[in-house]
């Protein structure tokens, strides 16, 4: 290389490099963790992961399952078994079941986490544009991109969108302040450890709480008969995993205080998911049913505290073979 | 793999290093070779066939015309070659295209169809590579230049990974006496390369992506109601997303060849400090533009047959160059208003006003401002989803009191004040043809402008969306 470009790339990786060491260490005086920032990529990694295998284990559902099953140890519970997280936060799971019974390498056990609320057909497509992601862009290239990503992103925190300098920039003439402190912490797995011991717990609850009255103000339920009409479709996706070896499994997980009244008021245990069970071919658990499940303390209402994620693995874990769902 | 992943970083590292490792000049270009195929394959290895095989074709449909003398046999070969890359472009690029256009006009004769979804799969770069194979036998067959001995250089001359997927479109001409002259690496200009590479870079990465392409998002959202102020916002953003994305890539590519000891030719000179429509499409995707004029103006007549022809033909050009960019009527409109802009600005300057003679600066940042708001005006039906669409914000460019709130001010303060930087240095610095003044620079000018544009790009981690002209 010619000698006066080689004095300017060394000078200007020198600046670059006090610039990023400078950067990190801000940011982590000011508190932000290391996570790895989820995204379809992400995903489609985890996917890979249950094709062509009958000991494959698909964790469907959202956030509740995003954030409250370690996928590592419930391999390790389950004997080795390739155990993928799919669940997607804020976004019902009833599409990825779809995808699954259209995709004939699938021959695992799927664990949708669901309510009744999120079976509604309003809510079928929410996680379809992964799906889509994964067939018609994910490759081998994006799969070293996001491996190499990962490597970084479970080193640095200055490597996640939240902190690129234009959007400091729009937040600081915004006069947002430095971007939130996150308080979920995600793993390469996608397992995320959420900390309840933040100290605006109670605005996060009464945030959730009110998010969940303001959807049932705007969404108001789908009625039982048609509820039940529609989900005979997604029978026809269970039965089209289970006829080639799969099995299904539909978990309603732990919800508490305002969360469950208002799940049951609108969607009366009974008429819908009860209802639901009685004509389906999956296996349906409600958490209510199993002690083991209801120990657990939901500091919002709706989910655990990552310090509780292994036990309620582990109680998963138990569940399964209980059921006889896995050997 | 785009030049944007950290797939590409791994990639060219050990692709450099391969490449600068082996002696021998040939062994290196079938490194060069293979490694381009490699490249292609990250994408569809399935493509890679398709592009051995027309490559395969077209070289050997060159050396036949060579052997004959016999005119009817070398416009029969000339034919097929033409039919075979046109077909193979018409079939993955258009044949939705045509069969919806089909359905949607047997529908206006009272005839219904269900349109049909042909599932095909588009492959990376085809409207490159085919017009750089067109290209060639052309001009084999005009007798412009030589055919290719080697067809380990006319691979490379199609496949180079810098230039496969989104250009600049190269010409055999240009190419093939580099392909001749092994490197060695004293002449390589390594450093001013990787500085390319990183600039261009810094422009895709950091203004495209996350300045420019989020504003445009929210204007152009399905669905959304755009006032006055937004749709113009939204519709200059695009022109700044469009040049950051597209000039960001060619750069990138412009350096990683220069890297391996490869000139390209520029794609874009500051178009933005342009005074009207004409002089910006030469200084626009360059490569294309040449193209077009070369392969299709000038064998239609050009303006040899008058000047109302000569018009004709324009609009002809561009209704292709609008084609080319996108199997959808909206592409077709905003290459017809290219060409309608152009044939008006004629018609001004020979009647009216010839503004290209104004020497005034400041008058000529003013009609560069102008010119830019035109090709924005136009660059609303190459980001619309439907004609619908971009009629609707067409519209509102053109009602001064329709108002809506789609953009957060703060976005839209980043995006007006980098977007006025951008089209304020190409007013400025336009004159700075090439790079080569960066040669002349010390070192210290140098040392900032990497460092500027390697921190752009270190502190711009966001979600990684696909170059736009991929999809061509």
């Amino acid at each position: 290389m010619n000698r006066q470009w080689l004095h300017a790339w060394i000078a200007a990786l020198l600046v670059c490099a006090l610039l990023a060491v400078g950067y990190e260490w801000l940011l982590r005086q000011r508190g932000y963790l290391i996570t790895v920032q989820d995204d379809a990529d992400l995903w489609s990694m985890q996917l890979d992961r249950v094709r062509n295998s009958s000991r494959a284990v698909a964790l469907l559902g959202a956030s509740r399952i995003a954030f409250g099953v370690d996928p590592a140890l419930l391999s390790q519970q389950l004997g080795g078994r390739p155990v993928a997280m799919l669940a997607i936060n804020g976004r019902y799971p009833l599409g990825a079941l779809r995808a699954l019974a259209d995709d004939d390498s699938f021959i695992g056990l799927a664990i949708v986490g669901v309510d009744a609320r999120g079976m509604q057909r309003r809510h079928w497509d929410m996680q379809q544009s992964y799906f889509d992601h994964y067939r018609h862009r994910w490759t081998i290239s994006r799969w070293v991109h996001r491996k190499l990503l990962t490597a970084l992103q479970e080193h640095l925190v200055f490597v996640r969108s939240a902190f690129a300098i234009t959007n400091i920039i729009e937040r600081w003439i915004a006069g947002k302040g430095p971007p939130m402190n996150d308080y979920v912490v995600v793993r390469a797995d996608r397992v995320g450890f959420i900390d309840y011991h933040h100290p605006d717990l109670p605005a996060i609850r009464a945030s959730r709480v009110a998010d969940l009255v303001r959807y049932y103000r705007e969404e108001p339920p789908t009625d039982a008969a048609t509820w039940l009409r529609d989900l005979d479709t997604v029978s026809t996706w269970v039965e089209k995993i289970q006829n080639r070896g799969g099995r299904v499994v539909f978990f309603r997980e732990p919800a508490a205080d305002e969360s469950l009244a208002l799940d049951e008021a609108h969607f009366p245990r009974d008429r819908y998911w009860d209802a639901y069970a009685r004509r389906s071919p999956a296996t349906m658990i409600d958490f209510r049913d199993v002690p083991a499940m209801t120990q657990f303390v939901l500091p919002d209402t709706s989910h655990i505290d990552g310090t509780d994620v292994p036990r309620f693995t582990i109680a998963l874990a138990n569940l399964l073979k209980s059921r006889k769902l896995v050997d | 793999m785009t030049f944007d992943s950290l797939t590409f970083v791994v990639f060219l590292a050990a692709i450099f290093g391969g490449y600068w490792a082996v002696r021998s000049w040939t062994a290196r270009k079938v490194f060069l070779l293979a490694a381009s195929y490699l490249f292609y394959a990250a994408w569809n290895p399935f493509f890679v066939l398709l592009i051995i095989a027309t490559t395969g074709f077209d070289w050997l449909a060159s050396h036949w015309m060579n052997r004959t003398q016999r005119e009817p046999y070398r416009r029969v070969i000339l034919a097929s070659s033409i039919a075979i890359n046109l077909g193979s472009l018409g079939f993955f690029k258009y044949a939705q295209f045509f069969s919806d256009t089909a359905v949607d006009l047997l529908h206006v004769f009272g005839i219904s169809f269900e349109p049909v979804s042909l599932g095909i799969l588009l492959p990376v770069g085809i409207s490159f590579y085919t017009f750089e194979s067109l290209s060639y036998v052309i001009d084999v067959y005009r007798r412009k230049i030589d055919v290719s001995k080697s067809l380990l250089d006319y691979g490379l001359y199609v496949t180079f990974f810098p230039h496969l997927v989104a250009g600049p479109i190269l010409r055999y001409g240009d190419f093939s006496p580099q392909c001749a002259q092994p490197k060695s690496w004293p002449s390589a200009e390594v450093g001013k390369g990787l500085a390319l590479f990183v600039y261009g870079l810094a422009l895709k990465v950091c203004l495209a992506d996350l300045v420019f392409a989020p504003v445009v998002d929210r204007v152009f959202a399905a669905g959304v109601y755009t006032g006055f102020g937004e749709s113009w916002l939204g519709a200059a953003s695009f022109s700044l997303q469009a040049y950051c994305d597209f000039a960001g890539y060619s750069l990138c590519a412009i350096g990683v060849a220069l890297m391996f000891g490869f000139r390209f030719p520029m794609n874009f000179e500051s178009p933005f400090g342009s005074v009207g429509m004409a002089e910006l499409w030469t200084r626009w995707h360059m490569s294309l533009a040449s193209w077009i004029r070369d392969y299709v103006f000038l064998p239609l007549g050009g303006y040899r047959r008058g000047r109302l022809r000569g018009e004709a033909n324009l609009l002809v050009a561009f209704l292709l160059v609008g084609l080319w960019h996108g199997a959808a009527w909206t592409f077709v409109i905003w290459g017809g208003l290219q060409g309608v802009f152009i044939c008006a600005e004629h018609l001004v300057k020979r009647y009216v006003w010839d503004f290209g003679k104004v020497g005034n600066r400041f008058g000529r940042a003013a009609l560069a401002v102008a010119t830019f708001a035109m090709f924005s005006i136009a660059a609303v039906f190459f980001r619309a989803h439907s004609l619908g669409q971009g009629g609707s914000i067409l519209a509102a460019m053109f009602a001064p009191g329709a108002r809506s709130a789609l953009v957060p001010a703060s976005e839209a303060i980043v995006a007006i004040a980098l977007g006025a930087g951008v089209v304020g240095s190409h007013i400025l610095f336009g004159h700075l043809r090439r790079w080569d003044w960066l040669d002349r620079w010390p070192v210290a000018p140098r040392a900032i402008s990497i460092a500027l544009a390697l921190a752009a790009v270190i502190f711009s981690p966001g979600f990684n969306p696909a170059f736009i002209y991929f999809q061509f």
